[in-house]
């Protein structure tokens, strides 16, 4: 019998092994991808559908070419090989699952380079980069190709991006009734991810259901998503409270803007977060409370991918202070302080934030309620008269008004022994065919004729209202000047 | 409060599948006649022990052969009875190549005289005495440390409780299950005598989780005997470790042993050659080993003469015939040392031998995977039963950082394996923390 030589203790490993990790990772991403597919496919037909599968396919395809060529580049003896030992396609996947399905190929492709070049090999490859590399590229084409990330497909009929959960809530300045900002996409729709958001954020259940099967496998370590969906999930729920929202305010914050996704599949990532316990303590915590601040004072939708890349930049940081042995039989100060300074960033944020939202939105009802205001007002303006005649018992006041297209003179003859309407006409006027022209030169104007000015009452007509609101508003101007003498 | 401690629940260990249920009703196998036997001149801590016999001497069994005379003492005894016929150079457990008296055995197992007088029962002897008689019996500790016992017992701490491991928590052993097992009685005594000789009110034994049988059995055992209780504790790896074993029985925490916390903790076996030596019977002369792994063929526990060759029993139990090339480890897979032959010497402090298959007949190596790099994954981190941080002090090895290694008190690790064991890229963290011990002892 021949014998091993040379060898250490121990003689055995773990059946579990890093390729098994990333392929979860990869499976899962797979899955995300195909229910992607199917999102657009029900929501903007099979253009949108084809248009997504199209994304991914660039993502991965991207990803791997990529990663062929700095192998090759650096001139690795079994490219191949490595090629598949490098797990770059993760990198690709995720950075697609986090972009909107309006987003050109082409960004998609670039952001796959930076996310490969810029976010893993200029560090030196797996297992040495700083930031998420998926998050290294969805911001650099945020940055760089903002305008180009919509949620619509180009070329489709009305253009504008649809709003997302979250860009809908800022622009609400976060607050509202259920009704303004659940029911805009239906709390069914929100939980199945039917509603317009990047790729692979929205399938809530989907995501869910992964995590604890990553979890189970020892995959990811299950404290950080617990963690950082929990910190969101309380600091919002305290701010509903103090703002009068019920429990749907922190759970659509938790099940929209792709909270569940980063936390689960982002900030797990192994390479970019702390390795001790602690320290993830810290990591998942601060990711939390930075992705409800950035979200209700940053005003940013994104404010996951932000608070997670700047907590990879904590990272080292964090390593370093909790670098060391653990001590079993005591809490030691300085964990003591890592608890209560955490518990106090989180307590006064939530404070903070609650406030300044509750006044931001204060700020904005009172914007609102001044700017109708001013309408009004400057509408007002516009109404005003010109010219009176009297003429034996009868007044003729000439007002100007402000139709569909511009200014126009209305005539306004009032009785005054019977103060009733004697007639309204209009002379000249540039109101369009079809819509103002055809009101004006209809019967609509006899319908003053004989009307007590104590109590006129003629309806605008539907299909020109403007036009017919601005006859009815010269004759309450002409009205309120002989009420007035 | 029970939150958090879940959150930062460590230093437990890690469920290891260990194939050895097949041996828990395996009959013990006496393999008592090897033609010879080379006892090695070591307690393992210090090799070149002093021989007090010379080639040619003609000497009985349980006379004593070698000691070590300086703080520690250890005494060595001769396993046979028969003449001295060389001092030579023979594989030992540690890997070294160590001075051995070899004995040619004469099968006739004549007994030092005041061996042959029966002794007395502890109650009539002082704990001073006690400590004593398992100090010249060269007692050890059985479960693969080689230290010797009598130290625990000289300690001036106030010790409360003698905790006995049976937990043998590496794969593949089984040896102190067959103890508990077979040897019952002198377990329960032995565990009586060390209560005695340390003045400690209580007794556990601690076996794994999941032996209802013997743990029903050791229950009713202990009916009879007053203030000893039999306590499971979780299958995971180190849960032998004395730390983590009071961590887990206790939820106590010690600095340097466990006597700081009022417990001893020693082997089983040790308890049953505790038994034997204060009755009266003989030095230690004889251990139980566990022979098993993927590559035997016929997995047994042996009862043998300290001193045997180990390919002696190999030769018993027998390779599978699709294995080409055999991991022989002295001990279990996880500590135990690789053995570049199988004519290495079963010492007091081999508990086992395990054979693993490095290559099948058909070229397969089921040991070797692929290494990967470091993914930070922190697995090494989490499971380290120590508390460090395997990782960062691998890295601070490799670039030779001795003042860091410090700072992450690397020296507190006891080489369990475990972070090599769990690490998904395959690293051989371990490996890299013996390193840096190296680095911060100035590169010896
Ligand atoms: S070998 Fe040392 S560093 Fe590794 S897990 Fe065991 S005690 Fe910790
Ligand atoms: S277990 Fe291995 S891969 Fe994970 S952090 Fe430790 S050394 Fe790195």
């Amino acid at each position: 019998m021949k014998f091993t030589k040379r060898g250490n203790a121990p003689s055995m490993t773990a059946p579990h092994t890093t390729k098994r990790m990333m392929n979860d990772i990869i499976a899962c991403m797979l899955i995300l991808s195909i229910i992607a597919i199917g999102t657009q496919w029900y929501l903007g037909g099979s253009e949108a559908g084809i248009q997504a599968g199209l994304l991914i396919v660039t993502a991965m395809v991207t990803a791997l070419v990529t990663e062929a060529i700095l192998l090759l580049v650096k001139g690795e003896k079994q490219p191949l090989t490595k090629l598949f030992r490098t797990y770059s396609i993760i990198p690709g996947l995720m950075l697609v699952l986090i972009v909107p399905v309006g987003t050109p190929m082409w960004v998609v492709a670039v952001g796959t380079i930076v996310a490969i070049v810029a976010g893993k090999f200029v560090y030196g490859g797996l297992g040495k980069n700083i930031f998420n590399p998926a998050l290294v590229g969805r911001i650099f084409i945020t940055v760089a190709f903002g305008g180009l990330l919509t949620t619509t497909l180009a070329g489709a009929i009305d253009g504008v991006s649809a709003a997302t959960p979250l860009t809908h809530l800022a622009s609400l300045q976060n607050i509202g009734t259920q009704s303004q900002i659940v029911e805009q996409y239906g709390m069914v729709n929100l939980l199945l991810g039917l509603y317009p958001t990047a790729l692979g954020e929205g399938a809530s259940i989907a995501i869910i259901l992964m995590g604890i099967y990553l979890m189970i496998r020892k995959t990811i370590d299950w404290r950080i998503p617990v963690m950082m969906v929990g910190t969101v999930f309380l600091m919002t729920y305290m701010i509903g409270i103090e703002n009068n929202m019920g429990l749907w305010y922190p759970l659509y914050h938790v099940m929209t803007g792709g909270l569940l996704f980063g936390a689960i599949f982002m900030a797990t990532d192994l390479v970019t977060t702390p390795v001790s316990r602690s320290g993830r303590f810290i990591f998942a915590i601060g990711a939390g409370v930075l992705t409800v601040t950035l979200r209700i004072v940053g005003g940013m939708p994104e404010g996951v991918a932000w608070a997670i890349l700047a907590m990879n930049a904590f990272t080292p940081l964090i390593d370093h202070f909790t670098m060391g042995k653990i001590r079993f039989n005591a809490i030691s100060t300085k964990m003591l302080a890592v608890i209560a300074t955490t518990a106090t960033v989180v307590v006064a944020m939530t404070l903070y934030l609650g406030t300044s939202a509750k006044t931001a939105k204060v700020d904005a009802q009172a914007k609102e309620l001044k700017r109708q205001e001013m309408i009004k007002v400057k509408a007002e303006k516009q109404v005003q008269v010109l010219n009176q005649v009297a003429d034996g018992d009868t007044i003729t006041y000439e007002v100007q008004t402000k139709g569909f297209s511009g200014n126009f003179i209305v005539y306004v003859t009032i009785t005054t022994t019977t103060n009733t309407i004697a007639k309204v006409e209009v002379l000249e006027h540039k109101e369009s065919a079809g819509y103002g022209k055809d009101v004006i030169e209809s019967d609509f104007m006899q319908n003053f004729n004989e009307q007590t000015i104590d109590d006129v009452n003629v309806d605008t007509v539907s299909g020109a209202t403007i036009t017919s609101d601005a006859i009815i508003k010269a004759v309450n101007k002409a009205i309120s000047t002989i009420e007035t003498e | 409060m029970r939150i958090l401690s879940e959150l930062f629940k460590l230093g437990y260990g890690v469920h290891i599948p260990g194939d050895k249920k097949h041996l828990y009703d395996q009959e013990l196998q006496w393999y008592l006649d090897p033609k010879y036997v080379y006892i090695p001149l070591t307690n393992h801590v210090k090799h070149g022990l002093r021989s007090l016999v010379k080639v040619g001497d003609y000497v009985k069994m349980g006379q004593k052969i070698g000691e070590r005379a300086d703080n520690i003492y250890a005494a060595l005894h001769a396993s046979v009875s028969g003449t001295v016929v060389g001092i030579d150079k023979y594989l030992h457990r540690s890997g070294n190549y160590v001075d051995c008296v070899v004995i040619e055995n004469d099968e006739r197992y004549k007994q030092v005289e005041e061996l042959e007088q029966a002794c007395c029962l502890e109650s009539q002897l002082s704990s001073q005495e006690i400590v004593d008689k398992i100090r010249e019996s060269g007692v050890v500790g059985l479960g693969g440390s080689g230290f010797s016992t009598y130290v625990k017992y000289v300690s001036t701490n106030e010790i409360d409780t003698i905790v006995l491991n049976g937990v043998e928590c590496e794969p593949y052993i089984a040896t102190d299950h067959n103890i508990l097992l077979n040897r019952t009685d002198l377990v329960f005594e032995g565990l009586k005598i060390m209560m005695h000789a340390a003045n400690a009110a209580k007794g556990v034994i601690a076996i794994k989780q999941h032996k209802k049988p013997l743990f029903d059995y050791l229950v009713q055992f202990a009916q009879e005997y007053e203030n000893i209780t039999i306590i499971e504790v979780p299958d995971a790896y180190p849960m032998g470790w004395e730390k983590v074993l009071i961590r887990q029985v206790f939820r106590k925490e010690y600095d340097r042993l466990p006597a700081d916390a009022g417990i001893i903790v020693n082997n089983v076996a040790t308890a049953v050659e505790v038994a034997s030596a204060i009755r009266g019977d003989l030095p230690l002369i004889y251990r139980t080993v566990t022979v098993n792994g993927p590559a035997v063929e016929k997995p047994q526990i042996f009862r043998v003469r300290i001193g045997t060759q180990a390919k002696e029993l190999l030769a018993l139990a027998g390779y599978k015939a699709n294995v080409q090339q055999v991991r022989l480890i002295a001990g279990g897979p996880m500590m135990g040392t690789i053995m570049e032959s199988d004519e290495f010497i079963i010492s007091k402090g081999v508990n086992a031998i395990t054979c693993l298959i490095e290559e099948t007949v058909d070229g397969q190596r089921p040991l070797e995977l692929p290494e990967e790099p470091c993914v930070r994954c922190a697995s090494c981190v989490d499971n380290c039963p120590a508390g460090l941080q395997p990782v960062n002090i691998m890295i601070a090895a490799k670039f030779g950082e001795a003042e860091t290694i410090q700072q992450l008190e690397a020296k507190a690790c006891i080489e369990c394996g475990l972070c090599t064991y769990v690490c998904p890229s395959k690293i051989p963290v371990t490996q890299w923390v013996r390193e840096a011990k190296k680095v911060m002892n100035g590169g010896k």
